[in-house]
């Protein structure tokens, strides 16, 4: 191959503007406009790559986006892992490097990838930027439609109509439901992902030219001869001093005259057939025709190019009985032309065979939003079909240049037995190449077909899937990367006293809570004792402003809360609090909470964190879709209070020292009561997650900062310290209360946690009732929730410790017993608590068992999971 | 990425709605009166077609409202959406 | 009481950004026929009334009525008497969102980095409209004005509404 840069001409370029850019370390100058593959070709280089696999030398096939061997890293002016050469647009000081088929990910010596995303609504979008897409966008403009036309490459031919918008440099890397579509920007280092929403898709995106296999088809040297002829016109680059075209459509006698008028010698026209007009009009210009034949070999020279070709008739051709051989640097080939089909074809859009034009065009079928136009839709040059040469060496005809597939490889497959493309395409791994086999596809499926006897068209192609070309996952991820925005961080009214005052946060779902508030140089474990001790001895204040809050409101409010949790909630007194327990309908514990009567016909009703939204979810759906005659309606309340909980012996003297109208002395357990705290309109609920005297100081969210700032400097001189989510759960547990999600795995039942005393079986029907009658469900030896005493008070078992029979072997199989659900230090205690889901864990109370810690037998003692003042008396302070 | 036409708000993508599993399958009248079989009948068995049938969704970043629709499960399209008190809609597949 | 963020006006470049603070916010949840006698309205996501006192519709049983800072106690009682003898639930939701302004031609733009609904008027979306959707990974409730766009949002969702709207100014 002996390319060069043609004194003049080339439309795309701009001679006055020199590029200078560096490939596999040359140094070397282009023109603005070139791609990277005119570019290399204008100086000369055409070699430069290897195939992945058997590394072979190749060079540049083809001048747009089906290319297969030409792939380059480009590592300035930004990082770009693998792309083809021909879509890379030269610019200033452009650095690339081949690749063979696989990319690299860069280190930290390159700029990261920006990347964003964009939502845009248009009732016509148009893909490809060609004559019959401008078309389109032009009738669409027309009709008063707002029209998108997407191009791959980085300018358009000519410019679109007013009112149409474009996007250049721009790939459509997949069409999906009702006329959704994914565009891939690039925009220097940028990247940026268009979800587009279309009411009409119009695909023009054009169609591939195909290869023909012969022998040592692969060599540099071996072009596309519709893409010798865009070097020449597109970019003023003639890719070949003595060129043999091969060609069984006028695309190939197109190019030949094209390369002729641009000073190439043109020493055969190879046409398997008779020839047509094109045919009888190049041989009255006194080109060299060869009808009936074919090229049957190529020659390489010693640098591994192609030196020269072998021309003899066509098996059965009428041509002239002898094989020639010619010298030629360059083998323009154009073995018919495929329409570009991929992104319909994956959205339903069907095929069928044209045997005219010897490829595979849309027929019609699809969404009915899907239209396509142009050589898309099948309006390419006929042509026979032609895809391999019978004669000479099928195991050096490529059928597949990124995976050095040959003809060989597709019979062999077939032989094996594998009938179907698909399999072809696993066995060999044709088609599953960067490209998607769009040189590949339908040569392999009708050498298939011809093996096994059946006509052309018999099987379409393999299937393409998007997206359509090579995307970073970092430009998939857009924005939505990073610390601050991979996913919402939520935080309460009160984080910025929390992360001033040092608090050490965990992540409970999307809220960042404090996990606990370290002073000095403690560690973990010295804070969290200080904390608990703090509560069990003084005070402590937790902000439990995360917890769900559902307003229920309605004649029928109290009626639907019986449906909706195992215990009756109707004759709740108002200002009364109960704990409620809620299962689903296969009576596994679902979630919990407390409901408040604030009025004959109204609830707040209290969640998990977690389980916030899954509740109002869940009962909306009943209301809505079950029991639309009661009249009730819900409301989410979740942030619009902030909540302040004070707990300890002395939590009645904080609350009277940060300023309180509520009378303290006289108020109940499990009693609400409003009034206002340091200031500000609050509800104090009674309740305890922690068995100490304890009151929930709810206030509308506005004033959460400053309530919380008011108790913990009342507080102070009485010894109030703020405890986090570790205290907190440390503390429940040394009293047995549960934790929904973490004693519970949606496997679990109200019996199974000892709560049987909260299902009401005289009320009615409620959610999960029947369930709890099912023969599993009331099975004796169901895992049943206990407390674990270790013979060694110092260890802590970790969370999920298997629990054993005490001196078992440990050898497979072992029997199961349960396991640990929740185990912490106790600092009140003086030893480690732990909660465990152990089978009919009730029967062995006093029970010696072992539990499994890192290989190793633990003797635990089976214990009632209440391990801190069981009687309760601490409640009242 | 569906369309989805909520009955109320009208299209938008399906990424605001919660697929709620087969439509018109209401809660037993009398669960006590059931057989554990029947029961687990009601629990967990669905059909599963390959075609068109009724489904449920909520629209949950928008309206919050159920509804169902007809789908063709086999091509993926959204044939038809409907409120919980209108009647299953009469469509081609 | 304090606003949900730090600052008021948040710098995006060439869109303004503001909180309204302490907007009086209703939850108010009524049979349609109610709403209607009320002035409510009724076709989806639509906005009746003006700044004084606007509604804005969340479902055909729900509606949110927005009014000045400080008058959700009068506004409260007034409704519960015109809605009185019907099946009714008024829910006082001022602190369960914050309202973040959006002014600048290309605030639509600057949405629809995280929005996928048809923002642009030629897909109907004008003053006196409203929806409730997601920004990103954040709920949001949208109402646009006559020059700028309401974003109603749950303060621990606000400062994510407004790094996202930031990160994408930016690009």
């Amino acid at each position: 191959m002996v390319a060069r840069r043609l004194a003049s001409g080339g439309t795309w370029i701009d001679r006055r503007r020199p590029v200078a850019f560096t490939f596999d370390g040359a140094e070397l100058v282009g023109f603005a406009g070139d791609t990277l593959a005119s570019a290399l070709l204008a100086n000369g280089v055409t070699g430069g790559f290897r195939s992945p696999l058997e590394g072979r030398p190749r060079g540049v096939l083809s001048a747009g986006d089906e290319e297969p061997n030409a792939f380059v890293e480009v590592s300035s002016p930004w990082f770009e892992t693998i792309v083809p050469a021909t879509m890379v647009n030269l610019v200033d000081h452009l650095v690339a490097t081949p690749r063979a088929g696989v990319g690299r990910l860069p280190g930290d010596e390159v700029a990261p990838r920006r990347a964003t995303s964009r939502h845009r609504h248009v009732e016509t979008l148009v893909i490809g930027a060609g004559a019959s897409g401008r078309a389109a966008a032009d009738e669409a403009a027309a009709r008063g439609h707002r029209v998108l036309v997407v191009e791959q490459r980085h300018r358009l031919d000519e410019a679109v109509p007013d009112g149409v918008a474009t996007l250049t440099s721009t790939t459509a890397l997949g069409i999906y439901d009702d006329g959704a579509v994914v565009l891939y920007q690039r925009d220097g280092n940028l990247d940026r992902i268009w979800h587009v929403r279309a009411r009409r898709v119009v695909l023009a995106t054009g169609a591939h030219e195909r290869p023909i296999a012969f022998a040592g088809n692969d060599l540099p040297g071996v072009m596309l001869a519709g893409a010798a002829h865009t070097y020449v016109e597109r970019f003023g680059v003639l890719p070949g001093e003595r060129v043999a075209v091969f060609s069984t459509n006028h695309a190939g006698h197109e190019a030949a005259e094209v390369l002729a008028a641009a000073g190439a010698t043109i020493v055969a026209v190879v046409d398997p057939g008779e020839g047509g007009p094109a045919t009888q009009r190049l041989r009255a210009a006194g080109f060299p025709i060869h009808a009936g034949s074919v090229v049957v070999a190529t020659h390489a020279d010693e640098r591994g190019g192609v030196a020269g070709v072998t021309i003899a008739p066509a098996d059965g051709g009428a041509g002239d009985g002898e094989a020639v051989r010619l010298e030629a640097d360059l083998v323009a080939v154009s073995g018919g032309w495929n329409p570009t089909v991929q992104l319909g074809r994956a959205i339903g859009m069907g095929l069928a065979y044209d045997e005219a034009k010897a490829c595979f065009v849309p027929d019609g079928s699809g969404p009915p939003w899907l239209q396509v136009v142009g050589a898309a839709a099948g309006e390419v040059p006929t042509s026979m079909a032609l895809w391999s040469v019978e004669a000479g060496d099928d195991r050096r005809k490529y059928v597949e240049l990124q995976r050095d597939q040959t003809v060989a490889d597709v019979t062999g497959a077939v032989g094996r037995g594998f009938r179907s493309v698909e399999h072809v395409k696993r066995v060999t791994y044709i088609g599953t190449t960067i490209d998607q086999g769009r040189t590949s596809g339908v040569p392999t499926a009708e050498i298939t077909n011809a093996l096994l006897g059946w006509g052309p068209g018999a099987q379409g192609p393999t299937n393409a899937r998007p997206p359509y070309v090579p995307v970073p996952f970092s430009a998939l991820a857009g924005l939505d990367t990073g610390p601050v925005l991979m996913d919402p961080v939520r935080t309460t009214p009160m984080h910025a006293s929390h992360v001033a005052r040092g608090a050490v946060f965990e992540d409970v779902g999307q809220w960042k809570r404090p996990w606990f508030f370290p002073v000095g140089d403690e560690d973990r474990h010295a804070t969290v004792n200080r904390e608990c001790l703090a509560v069990r001895q003084a005070a402590g204040v937790l902000d439990a402003s995360t917890l769900g809050k559902i307003e229920v409101v309605g004649p029928d409010a109290g009626t639907f809360l019986d449906r909706m949790y195992t215990n009756r909630m109707s004759n709740l007194a108002v200002g009364s609090i109960r704990y409620g327990l809620m299962l689903g309908l296969d009576a596994m514990v679902a979630d919990d909470g407390v409901a408040m009567r604030l009025a004959d016909d109204r609830y707040l009703v209290t969640t998990t964190t977690g389980g916030a939204a899954l509740v109002l979810d869940r009962f909306e759906e009943w209301l809505q879709t079950e029991w639309p005659d009661l009249r009730v309606f819900c409301t989410s309340v979740t942030e619009q209070w902030a909540v302040v909980a004070v707990a300890g012996p002395r939590a009645r003297d904080v609350l009277t020292a940060a300023g309180t109208d509520i009378d303290l002395q006289t108020f109940p357990f499990m009693t609400f009561r409003d009034g206002w705290v340091a200031g500000a309109p609050a509800r104090v609920c009674r309740v305890s997650f922690t068995g100490e005297l304890s009151y929930e100081v709810h206030v509308p969210a506005w004033y959460g900062a400053h309530v919380w700032a008011a108790v913990l400097e009342a507080g102070g001189p009485i010894g109030l310290t703020s405890y986090g989510t570790e205290a907190m759960h440390v503390l429940r547990a040394e009293k047995g209360f549960v934790i929904v999600g973490q004693d519970t795995d949606g496997t679990v039942t109200a019996e199974d946690l000892g709560m049987g005393w909260i299902v009401n079986d005289t009320k009615g029907d409620f959610i999960g009732k029947r369930s709890l009658t099912r023969d599993d469900t009331s099975r004796a030896d169901r895992l049943q929730l206990v407390g674990l005493a270790t013979d060694d008070p110092g260890l802590v078992l970790p969370e999920g410790t298997q629990v054993v029979e005490a001196g078992v072997p440990l050898e497979p199989p072992v029997p199961m017993l349960g396991h640990v659900t929740s185990s912490y230090a106790s600092a009140a205690l003086g030893r480690s608590v732990a909660l465990a889901l152990v089978r009919a864990g009730r029967a062995r109370m006093r029970a010696q068992l072992a539990a499994v810690v890192r290989g190793q037998l633990v003797a635990v003692t089976v214990v009632d999971p209440v391990a801190y003042d069981p009687e309760g008396a601490r409640r009242d302070g | 990425m569906l369309l989805i036409r909520c009955p109320w708000c009208g299209e938008r993508d399906e990424t605001e709605f919660h697929f709620g599993g087969q439509a018109h399958v209401g809660y037993p009248e009398d669960p006590a009166g059931l057989s554990d079989a029947e029961w687990a009948d009601y629990l967990f068995m669905r059909d599963n077609p390959r075609g068109v049938w009724a489904e449920r969704w909520v629209h949950t970043a928008g309206c919050r409202r159920w509804f169902n629709a007809v789908r063709d499960t086999g091509s993926h399209r959204m044939i038809a959406t409907y409120r919980l008190d209108e009647p299953r809609p009469e469509v081609a597949g | 009481m304090r606003p949900v963020l730090p600052a008021h006006a948040v710098e995006l470049g060439r869109i303004g950004a503001t909180e309204v603070p302490f907007l009086a916010q209703l939850d108010v949840r009524c049979d349609p026929a109610d709403a209607h006698r009320l002035g409510f309205p009724g076709e989806p996501n639509t906005v009746a009334g003006d700044m004084a006192r606007g509604v804005l519709w969340l479902g055909p049983d729900e509606w949110l009525v927005v009014g000045a800072p400080g008058t959700e106690a009068t506004t409260t009682t007034e409704l519960h008497t015109a809605l009185a003898g019907t099946h009714h639930s008024i829910v006082d939701v001022g602190a369960n969102r914050t309202v973040i302004e959006l002014t600048g031609a290309e605030r639509h733009m600057a949405l629809a980095t995280g929005c996928s609904l048809d923002l642009e008027p030629a897909g109907g979306w004008s003053p006196g409209r409203c929806a409730q959707t997601l920004f990103g990974r954040a709920p949001v409730l949208l109402q646009e004005l006559e020059a700028a766009t309401r974003v109603f949002v749950r303060p621990s969702f606000a400062a994510y509404v407004v790094e996202r709207l930031t990160a994408a100014v930016a690009r």
